[in-house]
């Protein structure tokens, strides 16, 4: 869609607030605090007889005919008036025979008096007129009680506002997100086409028009084809701009919109403001083809009647944006909740709760897309184009297009030409960023809706003079343009759901890191503990131990061989219990540092290893016949003093199990596989019943009775935490009288980073 | 030098102590015994101040100490000794129950000269301290009693 906002661009650049004229039906006089005159219009002569020229430098009651010097007289009075307020209806008062309306209002230190003479006959109002509007009125805001949508109050605004107007149609004219302009309501005589329905673009009622229609809120022309009068001088006394006329009754237009006035064929109108929330929602326009002058009874009613429209339009859009609010609660609380009972909380469980997901924004289709993941639900692009748009709002949509922390478009295609060929699905995208340090989007999709706008004239036609200046479109036939590539809009309040989804999963998920945090303090502390715990032991428990042993054989010398059995059997089992109660304690001990001791990879020559482990247990072998088997065994990727313990536990099971056979046969060998290098200790020992093969690895589980094979039952635990802790897997394999098999897998350093 | 000089044995364990002491009766050493009960009657021997005020045997052949002391515990004491230029050329055999990584590691970074972890077995306890006394009140020849400490 082209934006019809370009379209005269001229007009946007035009001071209107500062015209320089005003519309030729009275007069202006602007003065000072002092009560000295420094601005008149061009017309003033008629009014006191001096000519502009005279009058400036004058005061007020030097210039101003007799009869209207009481207005000299408290022009003081009126500047104190005009500062309290905005300004507004002063006084009626007489001047050469006719009667006047006085209207003062304060810019900076000046004050502007303007004086509207009778010239029509009942313009004025006559008696009980103002009681009949106020009745109009106030039917009006009984009526509209009952009627619970906006667009119905605005239909009856529209009957009212043309009845006591008497203007040939009424229109109430409402403004989109972009000031594109829409007839929402319209009541006419039939003199003036209908252009309900009509959109017009957001450069016929210019920025600068909008502001001023903020605080100006009625501006009358009575007659388009009047000649403004100048005010005198331009500029001055004191600076080099004009004076400002924003909030001036006579305030004359530019010469732009008389020009558009006249190519709608409207000789007059009347606008108000319709302001909600503090901003222009709309405005009540009137037209007449033919010039006309509303009373100023009609006027105050106007005005009255466009404040209690604004009120009501405000009162229902709150009661609908806290229904909205409302409704959205409730997804996102269920989102919330599905999110938070997840352990660990995380943003992709979301993605089942589709219908929450998709109602929050009221969307199409929906993805979470995380470092790892891309979810989708609903109507969505493939995953490899969501993971397009991810990349795309990481590196440039999120930095520079979110507003409140939502990335928001109806036209993914225009901020995104590669999101052309997703305009099915993907219009309208609302993307909120879920992490700090990832690129982690939930997104919301919606398909394109193609539209026709029903323009009044082609927005972007332009007729320029012999001058090459631009004039305002002379054509307000209806103009059909089909819109593509544009989703529906993200209303405020759905764009609020997401920017609160997003607070929330992030709190969610920094809270769960907090968390994680405290967890580690805790166990922190209890290692510790552990530690000083398995320090004490080491020392206090490993002394007594040593006592007794020492004290025995003390003991035992001290009996020298005068003594006989079963004495000397009992000393010998005293002194084979304490040592190994400390040989246990030695064990327990190696195991807990085990958790505590940083690995130091290496590349281990495991071939030597096996044969340094097998000279170490040549002791343990001696008098007996062993064959040692060890075949080829690859190097293996890990802490070498720790592979030791586990190949010297091992090894030494496998003396100590096959020791009542004769020979003994212990194979060691290694090979490649999948996932890593596999070593194996086979024996043709005693064997165990592989229905306990789960138990073999635990802390002090044995399956033999410790008089046939003595040890502490920590040995293979050992094995088992030294391989684990190398991120590989251990495992026995046996038969009872047959023989044991032990494996271990160690990875290999490939998937991760090679040292 | 003529003077045998003694052992000091520091150890607050009374058990400990009767077992060493056991044990380096059976070394049949000549070198007299002096016992410390804790860190601070160790300092005071070396510093002849205290209980050994105006001693009249020389500086110990060697200090064997105990890790876990009342008072001052082993590894001040070692850490005092070796950094006091006068006392650093006594050897000292730290005598511990544990075999706790971090000891063995201040104890190095502090100058031990040995660190010894009782072995449980009186057998091996005994030859331990055996060789232990043979070779540092023995074998070991210090440094002549002139110039020492003054490599400061």
């Amino acid at each position: 869609m082209r934006s019809p906002t370009e379209t005269a661009a001229s007009c946007e650049s035009e001071p209107i607030h500062i015209p320089g004229g005003i519309q030729p039906h009275g007069w202006l006089i602007a003065f000072t605090a002092s009560g000295r005159v420094t601005h008149v219009s061009a017309n003033v002569s008629a009014l006191g007889g001096l000519h502009p020229g005279e009058a400036i430098g004058k005061t007020l009651a030097e210039m101003l005919p007799a009869e209207a010097r009481s207005l000299a007289a408290g022009s003081l009075g009126l500047l104190e008036w005009a500062r309290r307020g905005t300004g507004g209806f002063v006084r009626q008062v007489r001047i050469t025979g006719q009667w006047c309306q006085c209207f003062a209002h304060r810019v900076g230190d000046q004050l502007i008096l303007e004086i509207e003479p009778e010239t029509r006959p009942g313009v004025f109002g006559a008696a009980g007129m103002a009681d009949t509007l106020q009745a109009d009125v106030l039917d009006f805001s009984r009526e509209a009680e009952d009627l619970g949508a906006w667009q119905d109050v605005v239909h009856l605004a529209t009957r009212t506002a043309r009845r006591l107007s008497g203007f040939d149609r009424v229109l109430i004219y409402r403004f989109d997100s972009a000031w594109n302009g829409c007839v929402v309501a319209e009541d006419g005589n039939g003199k003036l086409p209908s252009l309900l329905g009509r959109h017009f673009p957001a450069s016929d009622i210019p920025a600068q028009a909008r502001e001023m229609y903020r605080r100006n809120r009625l501006r009358l022309i009575q007659d388009a084809g009047y000649t403004p009068v100048a005010i005198v001088p331009a500029c001055g006394p004191d600076s080099d701009s004009p004076l400002d006329l924003r909030q001036a009754v006579l305030r004359s237009v530019s010469p732009l919109h008389l020009q558009y006035m006249r190519n709608m064929g409207t000789m007059a109108s009347m606008s108000a403001s319709l302001i909600v929330d503090g901003q222009l929602w709309g405005l009540v326009a009137f037209h007449s083809r033919d010039p006309h002058f509303p009373t100023l009874p009609v006027r105050s009613a106007v005005d009255f009647l466009a404040h209690m429209l604004s009120g009501g339009i405000a009162a229902r859009a709150n009661a609908e944006r806290a229904q909205q609010l409302l409704v959205t609660q409730a997804h996102h609380d269920r989102l919330l909740a599905a999110m938070a009972a997840a352990s660990p909380p995380r943003p992709e469980v979301l993605a089942d709760e589709v219908g929450d997901l998709l109602a929050l924004t009221g969307a199409e289709g929906a993805a979470i897309v995380t470092e790892t993941d891309c979810l989708s639900v609903g109507q969505t692009p493939d995953e490899a184009s969501i993971r397009r748009i991810a990349a795309w709002l990481a590196a440039e949509g999120y930095p520079t297009q979110i507003s409140a922390g939502v990335f928001v478009t109806d036209n993914l295609a225009a901020v995104w030409p590669e999101g052309a060929r997703l305009v099915a699905r993907a219009s309208g995208v609302l993307a909120v960023s879920i992490s700090e340090l990832h690129p982690s989007f939930v997104m919301w999709f919606r398909p394109e809706v193609v539209q026709t706008l029903d323009w009044a004239g082609e927005p972007e036609h332009k007729s320029a003079d012999a001058a090459g200046r631009i004039w305002p479109r002379d054509s307000f036939a209806l103009w059909r343009q089909t819109v593509h590539r544009t989703a529906l809009s993200w209303a405020p309040y759905q764009q609020e759901a997401a920017r609160r989804l997003r607070q929330a999963i992030v709190g969610v998920v920094m809270r769960r890191a907090e968390e994680l945090a405290g967890v580690n303090r805790e166990l922190v502390r209890t290692n510790t503990e552990l530690e000083a715990f398995s320090y004490s032991i080491s020392h206090d428990l490993r002394a007594p131990f040593r006592h007794i042993v020492g004290y025995a054989e003390l003991l035992r010398e001290h009996l020298g061989t005068g003594y006989a059995e079963p004495g000397r059997r009992y000393l010998q089992t005293i002194v084979d219990s304490a040592l190994s109660a400390g040989q246990l304690v030695d064990d327990l001990l190696a195991f807990s540092r085990l958790g505590r001791t940083a690995l130091a990879y290496h590349r281990v020559n495991m071939h030597k290893l096996v044969e340094e482990t097998q000279r170490s247990l040549e002791l343990e072998a001696a008098g007996r016949r062993v064959a040692w088997r060890i075949g080829t065994l690859p190097p293996a990727w890990g802490d070498p003093a720790m592979l030791r313990q586990v190949l010297l536990n091992l090894l030494s099971n496998a003396l100590k199990y096959s020791r009542g056979r004769d020979p003994a046969e212990i194979s060691v060998f290694g090979e490649v596989v999948a996932g890593g290098h596999r070593y194996t200790v086979q024996d043709n020992g005693a064997g165990f019943d592989m229905a306990y093969a789960g138990k073999l690895f635990g802390v002090f589980q044995r399956l033999h009775l410790s008089e046939q094979y003595e040890g502490t039952g920590i040995g293979l635990a050992l094995v088992r935490r030294i391989v684990e802790r190398h991120s590989g897997r251990v495992e026995a394999f046996g038969e009872v009288g047959v023989g044991a098999r032990f494996t271990f897998v160690l990875p290999e350093p490939d998937s991760r980073s090679q040292r | 030098m003529t003077e045998l000089r003694p052992i000091l044995l520091v150890e607050d364990s009374p058990r400990d102590l009767e077992l060493t002491l056991e044990a380096l009766k059976k070394t049949q050493l000549a070198n007299e015994i002096v016992v410390a009960r804790d860190g601070v009657e160790a300092l005071d021997f070396l510093y002849s101040r205290g209980g050994f005020a105006g001693r009249n045997l020389p500086d110990p052949a060697v200090i064997m100490l105990d890790l876990k002391l009342p008072r001052i515990d082993g590894l001040e004491v070692l850490e005092r000794v070796k950094n006091d230029a006068a006392l650093r050329h006594l050897p000292v055999v730290m005598l511990t129950s544990s075999r706790e990584e971090r000891d063995l590691v201040r104890s190095y970074q502090l100058g031990v000269n040995a660190f010894v972890v009782k072995p449980v077995s009186f057998k091996e306890f005994y030859q331990a301290i055996q060789e232990l006394g043979i070779f540092w009140a023995i074998l070991n020849e210090p440094p002549p009693a002139s110039g020492v400490g003054a490599d400061a």
